[in-house]
């Protein structure tokens, strides 16, 4: 408990620093960014309102303090584009973006684990180095050439999988997999690459330990060896990557939604900006920052649950 | 990946706190290994050919070859032309202009910001030390790619605004990685026997302790370069970087998109270009990465 007293209070100048960025970009906007959203034929009254209801017209600190005031209440303000309230918005995207980002962990997890694993035990083998030659290769592939590739496999090569846009999980749960397949193999390759050599290098390390070969010497089975005593005290690394990612991925796999369409928080980030939409913005980035913050928290926290060694680590 | 603080970025840049114990002498140079050699050919032949890209036979990227849409290889378009007949080649050597550029520049600046604070705070430690290291975490947590979209869509696209944009993002990066090497050289017996015989905190620093952490930052720039251009590739492909009269790897495979279904090669050329640059920058800094491993041996 004394431990997550700790860690809030080192986070909070960070959170007050990140939110009053936020807040404060949109008063370092060349020009008047009320005139710049309402355009030239808009009229005098009707920017001032704007400029009112942004706050632009009181000094930064105090307009900052009650932009926050409200935030802290669950009212991040309302689009001046759609009139929408940031909240409900957000409550409309994250669902999307929290699906794909579960099915790029699972897809993610579900073949690193074995394959780090297995490199792990035949290290230096022929898998083991051709895997790494080709996760090698992943890693430098960007989003969005992944993406465009998978797309020239599946649905143009192999007609599979066609791209024909988002389809909602409460109207069709097929359609809805089959739209969120390739986002999230998109997403989950680098994964794959980057989760199972961390789990491997981790995982060599604790199988030269004494209690491995301690199970070793009693005769029990290899696979049980590798995964009951060998692979949660080398999955470390592979959490706190795991967490990170899931801050991210909360906050929408920008690129990923941008190029299959699909209508996550990362995307309407990408179109409020567009449009210039300053209140919409404001309220995604701080909320993203908040989330990627607490899940940062919970990964770290995470850790004492996992391994009783940190507990003393810290109160040290 | 490609998003925001890539979280690969930053677990490297935490990893290698490592310090060479000299720098790579031409000795080493010798055990490098084809693989790093084959990418630094790479990466020169992209950049000589990027440098002397107006001198070069090649058909202007902007004017358009009606009698050939979207056709593919031939004697006259050597990778073929995308949809409104625009020469493929030449439109992907002169994106690497622009890739090239991002990647050198966004990083030289980040690391001539990031790399003398960090050295600062992890030299003197106490308040400035503090106060710098909070900055850097409120910008890490910060999401990158939105701060990149954001600048380019209000500041307006240009190279210099996505260069500075890119380096802003990288600094407390390289910050926390040149504390990281500063605080354990702090201790090494050449940097207390220079302080005993009396040199100043900024002699020492600029003498003992920036020759010793350039290695790996330099090294450690490479990985990131990479990471730099992907991310320009990303806003390009998105319409947020340079207007595409300029060609860059990322608008030309926009553009390509749309033919995807009939010609996938337009997608496909300028994608192999940037893969096969990010993935020799990937290779080459690893490379000399697990050599100043070696070398300055973990203590």
């Amino acid at each position: 408990m004394k431990q997550v007293k700790g860690r809030l209070l080192e986070l909070a100048p960070v959170l007050l620093l990140v939110s009053f960025a936020t807040f404060a970009l949109v008063r370092v906007l060349p020009g008047d960014p009320a005139r710049a959203f309402l355009g030239p034929q808009a009229s005098q009254q009707e920017v001032a309102l704007l400029r009112h209801q942004i706050g632009l017209d009181r000094p930064i600190i105090s307009a900052y303090g009650h932009w926050l005031a409200r935030a802290f209440h669950g009212d991040l303000g309302q689009s001046y584009q759609t009139g929408q309230s940031v909240v409900s918005a957000l409550a409309q995207r994250l669902p999307v973006s929290i699906e794909l980002m579960l099915l790029a962990q699972v897809l993610g997890l579900a073949v690193a684990v074995p394959v780090g694993v297995l490199t792990a035990y035949r290290a230096e083998g022929l898998v083991d180095r051709a895997w790494s030659g080709l996760s090698f290769a992943t890693i430098a592939l960007p989003s969005f050439v992944l993406g465009l590739l998978l797309i020239i496999v599946f649905p143009v090569k192999l007609n599979v999988l066609q791209i024909s846009g988002f389809t909602h999980l409460t109207h069709s749960v097929g359609g809805n997999l089959e739209s969120m397949t390739l986002p999230a193999l998109t997403l989950a390759l680098p994964q794959i690459a980057i989760y199972s050599r961390v789990l491997r290098g981790d995982m060599i390390a604790t199988l030269r330990e004494d209690h491995v070969t301690m199970a070793e010497a009693k005769g029990l089975p290899t696979w049980q060896i590798l995964f009951r005593y060998a692979l949660r005290p080398s999955s470390f690394s592979l959490i706190t990557l795991a967490g990170l990612n899931v801050g991210q991925l909360m906050s929408g796999a920008v690129v990923v939604e941008f190029l299959f369409g699909l209508p996550g928080v990362g995307m309407l980030l990408v179109s409020s900006i567009f449009a210039h939409d300053l209140v919409m913005i404001q309220g995604v980035i701080l909320f993203t920052v908040v989330v990627y913050v607490a899940i940062n928290l919970g990964v770290d926290l995470l850790y004492a649950v996992l391994d009783p060694r940190t507990r003393h680590v810290a109160a040290a | 990946m490609s998003q925001q603080p890539d979280p690969n970025l930053l677990v490297a840049a935490e990893a290698a706190p490592s310090l060479p114990s000299a720098t790579l002498s031409l000795r080493a140079s010798a055990r490098l290994g084809p693989v790093f050699w084959l990418s630094v050919g790479w990466l020169a032949l992209v950049g000589v050919l990027a440098a002397t890209a107006s001198l070069l036979p090649l058909r202007d990227p902007n004017i358009s070859d009606f009698s050939s849409l979207a056709a593919g290889p031939s004697a006259h378009h050597w990778l073929g032309t995308d949809a409104v007949g625009l020469d493929l080649l030449s439109r992907i050597i002169y994106g690497a202009r622009v890739s090239l550029a991002v990647g050198l520049f966004s990083i030289l600046i980040g690391l001539a910001v990031g790399a003398p604070l960090g050295a600062v705070a992890g030299y003197f430690r106490g308040k400035v030390e503090a106060a710098l290291m909070t900055v850097a975490d409120a910008m890490l947590s910060f999401p990158a790619l939105i701060l990149l979209l954001f600048i380019t869509a209000f500041f307006g696209k240009t190279l210099v605004n996505i260069i500075i944009a890119i380096a802003v993002v990288t600094v407390p990066v390289f910050l926390r990685l040149a504390r990281a090497n500063t605080l354990v050289l702090a201790q090494r017996e050449f940097v207390l026997a220079a302080r005993s015989t009396g040199a100043s905190s900024w002699r020492v620093l600029w003498r003992e302790v920036a020759p010793n952490i350039l290695p790996s930052l330099l090294t450690f720039g490479l990985l990131a370069a990479a990471v730099a251009i992907v991310a320009e590739g990303a806003l390009s492909f998105m319409g947020l970087s340079v207007p595409p009269q300029t060609p860059t790897w990322g608008n030309i495979i926009a553009g390509g998109r749309q033919e995807i279904q009939t010609d996938p090669l337009i997608v496909l050329f300028p994608s192999v270009a940037m893969f096969l640059t990010v993935f020799a920058l990937n290779l080459a800094g690893e490379r000399l990465r697990s050599m100043i491993d070696a070398r300055g041996g973990r203590r």
